[in-house]
């Protein structure tokens, strides 16, 4: 146990370091970035003395140094400061905790999705490996990869709303309003999130199934006179588990690539659409908010896979 | 001979590679008596392994298995399904392999195989930790309780195959088919896997086929042997009558290479030559290429088993006059 504590400090200082480098390199990319919250606010007309104190008050006259250990300090308290343009004056955090639940709901229901259409494909394929049902798993598996995400929101926007209107195009309900209207208007967003990702887990879990198959312990399993449900069930699928478990780990980054394209096309309201609105609006706070969050949830989730593996293979150990 | 607990006639194993069947098993009988210890031994590629697993069906999808007869204790095996044949392996027959750190489920500890080895054998789990604390003790595992803990990728060979052995003797089958079980062990471990062979072979009822190339071995554990070379028995009968007036010049070629070194370690491959391709096989005898003896007719003709039972041997030198 005191060594899955130790493995955990160790991950969490390596984390912190890891978001210290990330939100220094958004920080200086803003800046480098033209524009000016000033006047983005208060207009390309505004008097000087007006954004002479804009700046003042959001300490944007200061070093650049200066800004970022303000910045860190703030957040070091757990304060991520207020927003400068989109929502002038308003905390961060008040933003982040009413658009948070709606982005994690997403992205939690398109992994959901991705998971349980990959268990099926990927187990489909191999068991009937070379036949009729694998080709087609197989080959809609590539589609899945090669389809672009936005792309494919447009597709299903045109199919699912617009022409059988069985979804809504656009819009979406919070799930703190309403869970099953969440599930609902979430449905074809979350799908255009999960349709890539489904396709490399099942893939991987095919591989994997098929690497497993092959082994000897499945033979002499067999020689025991175990039955094929139980062969498959203890020996293969729970081995194939192991590398499943860790690409859906991996493939969590791209998730959230693809969560603030799909939340544009979708209109959600979440964490990806605030940060690429607070990029246009040079909300620097709020966008460096944002990409610490994202940070947080990639490197929580890797810690999170590393112990979901360790506890499937022995073999491996913190 | 109906109480024989396996007879097989003309077993035949085919693969398909390619496009091409390339046969393997090429017509091998074999019969084992209750109890009995039947010694299959040859060099590697003579086809051992795959006559093993043709009879427990455990080749993969790209194998033919023929057989004319494939009787067990009186009841014929040919016309089972999967289905019908599968509860029969490891009650029934059950198998020993080679690599016995690959034969365990990596994700599992030992505790777990045996746990279900109980459940394989009584249909519940009950009772199972004492019934696995015996099976571990018997076959000379010091600690039993500290292994049962232990996941497969922390035992040593030795110590693996020790376990995998206890797990089939738990089944309790009437055939066991031991497939080179020392060939991956060191010296010492392997000498005390044979100790541990010829302990179990007096105190069991379960009849064995032997699968090995080590002369020594062969000797020490069986009643009696078959010779096997390019897919085809070419020799069989008792220990002592095989070993002591071999009738087939590769038996001979075997004993020899063994007389030679004495009691040291040998291995089968010091008769100059090697098998014949099976993508192709020699119209005559398979031998006839590497034999000492070879006459005439054995490149034309294929010799049959000559001899009277229960010492028989594939070649024209044993024909009666």
């Amino acid at each position: 146990m005191s060594r899955t504590a130790l493995y955990i400090a160790g991950r969490l200082a390596g984390a912190a370091a890891t978001i210290l480098v990330g939100a220094l390199l958004v920080f200086v990319v803003m800046k480098a970035a033209p524009g000016d919250p000033a006047l983005s606010v208060l207009g390309e007309n505004a008097r000087p003395e007006a954004v002479a104190a804009f700046r003042h008050k959001y300490h944007l006259d200061e070093p650049l140094v200066g800004q970022f250990l303000y910045w860190l300090g703030g957040l070091l308290r757990g304060d991520f400061g207020r927003s400068l343009t989109i929502a002038g004056g308003i905390p961060i955090s008040e933003l982040v905790a009413a658009r948070l639940p709606i982005t994690a709901f997403v992205g939690l229901y398109a992994i959901a999705i991705a998971v349980a259409v990959s268990l099926t494909m990927g187990t489909i394929a191999a068991l009937y490996r070379g036949r009729a049902a694998d080709t087609v798993a197989t080959s809609v598996a590539v589609l899945g990869i090669s389809m672009p995400d936005f792309w494919l929101s447009y597709v299903l926007v045109f199919a699912f709303a617009l022409g059988w209107r069985l979804f809504p195009a656009y819009g979406f309900t919070s799930p703190v309003d309403s869970v099953s209207a969440a599930l609902y208007s979430g449905f074809l967003p979350a799908v255009a999130i999960a349709a890539p990702m489904a396709a490399v887990f099942a893939r991987m879990l095919r591989t994997s199934l098929l690497e497993a198959a092959a082994k000897e312990y499945v033979v002499v399993a067999r020689s025991f006179g175990f039955t094929p449900r139980f062969v498959f069930r203890n020996y293969i699928f729970r081995n194939a588990l192991i590398p499943y478990v860790t690409v859906i780990g991996l493939q969590v980054r791209y998730l959230l690539g693809g969560v603030v394209v799909i939340e544009r096309i979708f209109g959600i309201q979440g964490l990806g659409s605030l940060a690429v609105d607070a990029a246009f609006a040079r909300d620097y706070p709020t966008v460096q908010a944002c990409t610490v969050i994202f940070l947080g949830v990639v490197l929580t989730v890797n810690v999170v896979v590393d112990l979901a593996c360790a506890a499937l293979d022995p073999r491996r150990s913190l | 001979m109906s109480d024989l607990v396996l007879e097989v006639r003309d077993l035949r194993t085919r693969f398909q590679l390619q496009g091409r069947g390339v046969e393997v098993v090429r017509g091998v009988d074999l019969s084992v008596a209750p109890a009995e210890v039947l010694g299959l031994i040859g060099e590697s590629g003579s086809g051992k392994t795959v006559t093993g697993l043709s009879i427990l069906r455990l080749l993969p999808g790209n194998a033919e298995v023929s057989s004319a007869v494939m009787r067990f204790k009186g009841r014929e095996l040919q016309d089972l399904d999967e289905d019908a044949f599968q509860p029969l392996r490891g009650l029934s027959l059950a198998m020993i392999f080679q690599n016995p750190v690959g034969a365990f489920n990596p994700a599992k500890r030992v505790a777990w195989h045996l746990r279900e080895i109980a459940r394989r054998r009584h249909g519940s789990e009950q009772g199972w930790q004492a019934g696995a604390r015996d099976a571990l003790s018997a076959v000379g595992i010091p600690h039993p309780e500290r292994v049962l803990r232990l996941y497969p990728h922390q035992l040593s060979g030795g110590m693996a195959q020790r376990i995998l052995i206890a797990m089939v003797l738990a089944l309790e089958p009437d055939l066991v088919i031991a497939d080179e079980p020392t060939t991956n062990l060191d010296n010492i471990v392997e000498r005390q896997i044979v100790a541990l062979f010829r302990r179990l072979r007096d105190r069991l009822n379960a009849a064995f086929i032997f699968i090995t190339h080590d002369m020594q071995i062969a000797a020490a554990l069986c009643d009696r042997i078959a010779v096997m070379y390019a897919g085809q028995i070419v020799e069989v009968g008792p220990t002592r009558a095989v070993f002591d007036a071999p009738r087939h010049p590769y038996t001979q070629g075997l004993t020899a290479t063994s007389l030679a070194l004495k009691q040291r370690v040998k291995r089968l491959t010091e008769i100059p030559g090697e098998l014949p391709s099976l993508m192709s096989p020699p119209p005559g005898c398979p031998f006839a290429p590497r034999c000492a003896k070879v006459m005439a007719r054995c490149r034309e003709e294929a010799p049959p088993m000559f001899g009277t039972a229960p010492h028989l041997a594939r070649c024209f030198l044993a024909e009666p006059a």
